[in-house]
């Protein structure tokens, strides 16, 4: 069994990082936890705990600077839970292998594109479809590095819809990576800016991983003596990594996510090859 | 008057303030409740964490059993760290539950009040009766 303080001491990275990449503690916690000889089952079930915890602490930073969209957080929420709800009732393991190696091989495809893009700032989107008009998906908000304020309005939401059902499946069945899909699909199908997709995202995922964490807490996988440190440091290190955030550009957000979508993908190529 | 009076409070309420607070306050209780529950254990017993297993069918059902079961000092401890996960876990629904009022009644917004909604009513099902 760990140590509390070493286990503190990585959920407070955990908060940190996930925080900074929108996409919750797991990308730190998993393979951490499962290297300690935790069991993969209990090490999700951490994870997603831990993104609830993330969630909490850094949106309430974000949203007091409004960066999160309430709206887009509304439209993408209801697709997540759904998806995650019909992920978590699959309980064939079977195609869990594949749809790792896919989703891992997404990411580093995405990762290729956030890549070609990494000199580029972000611009606003082109003229609107009509899904996107009808939903009025705008919002700004004053960005301290840039010291003006960036107006927004998101598209595509007729496609960002059933890819966030997809991204809820994904979190359920699964249980880790699904919060970088949701960044990616504000990012390059949405449109959003990365400040506001990535602030988006750590509201989107608290609720989708709490649909989630009911099933593992049915199952009696959330073990109390890891969970109470990973309550007290997540929220810590999510709270310092919020106030790291607002000071960077949308190019080094984007960077960062980057670097997280490269590991996340690797991982899950790992874990479908290994058939965990 | 009392329209004027309405119309102005409706813009000037800010929403993304009131859901960080609810967010701020819950993160807040959660983590006191853990640091009590960690500070009696260890003053208890010397070992510094629960180790009883945190099950239930769901958190309505676990949060009951864990009420019911805090009468001795001895079980204080665990149920202290374990309403400490609850109150993490239940603090989104409570912002998703300020959503479907705020879009409701303050954004005059039906197609986001359906949405939030909807999320509730799955989000209800799986925590309370599923």
């Amino acid at each position: 069994m760990m140590s509390g303080g070493f286990l503190l001491g990585v959920s407070i990275l955990a908060g940190l990082v996930g925080a900074v990449s929108g996409v919750g503690g797991g990308v730190v916690l998993i393979p951490v936890l499962t290297y300690c000889g935790i069991d993969i089952k209990r090490a999700i079930a951490l994870s997603l705990l831990s993104v609830v915890a993330v969630s909490n602490s850094a949106a309430s930073t974000y949203l007091r600077r409004h960066l999160p969209n309430l709206k887009a957080n509304a439209f993408l929420g209801l697709f997540a839970v759904i998806g995650s709800l019909v992920g978590a009732s699959i309980t064939l393991a079977s195609g869990r292998r594949s749809l790792f190696v896919i989703c891992g091989g997404i990411m580093l495809l995405s990762g290729l594109v956030l890549w070609k893009r990494r000199k580029e700032d972000w611009t606003p989107s082109p003229p609107l479809d009509a899904g996107s008009q009808r939903l009025v998906m705008a919002g700004s908000y004053y960005d301290y590095t840039e010291k003006r304020t960036i107006h927004y309005r998101a598209r595509g939401v007729a496609i960002a819809g059933p890819l966030m059902f997809g991204t809820g499946l994904v979190s359920g069945w699964l249980g880790f990576g699904s919060s970088a899909l949701t960044v990616l699909v504000q990012d390059l199908v949405m449109g959003l800016p990365p400040k506001v997709s990535l602030t988006t995202s750590n509201l989107v995922i608290g609720v989708m991983a709490l649909a989630g964490t009911s099933v593992y807490l049915e199952a009696g996988l959330i073990d109390p003596r890891l969970a109470v440190f990973v309550i007290l440091g997540v929220p810590l290190g999510a709270w310092i990594g919020s106030k790291v955030f607002v000071g960077l550009t949308n190019r080094v957000v984007r960077i960062v996510f980057l670097a997280v979508v490269i590991i996340f993908g690797v991982e899950m190529i790992a874990h479908g090859v290994r058939g965990v | 008057m009392r329209d004027v009076a309405k119309a102005k409070w409706v813009a000037q309420f800010d929403m993304e303030a009131f859901v960080s607070a609810i967010l701020r306050y819950g993160t807040l209780l959660s983590m006191s409740l853990v640091v009590m529950s960690l500070i009696l254990r260890f003053g208890e017993r010397g070992q510094r964490s629960p180790d009883k297993a945190l099950q239930g069918t769901n958190v309505l059902h676990f949060m009951l059993e864990e009420f019911s079961s805090m009468r001795s000092p001895s079980t204080v401890a665990f149920g202290l760290a374990h309403l400490g996960v609850a109150t993490m876990l239940l603090t989104p629904y409570v912002c998703v539950l300020a959503s479907v009022l705020y879009f409701a009644i303050v954004d005059r917004s039906r197609t986001y009040a359906m949405m939030t909604g909807l999320v509730l009513v799955m989000l209800t099902y799986v925590l309370f009766l599923g």
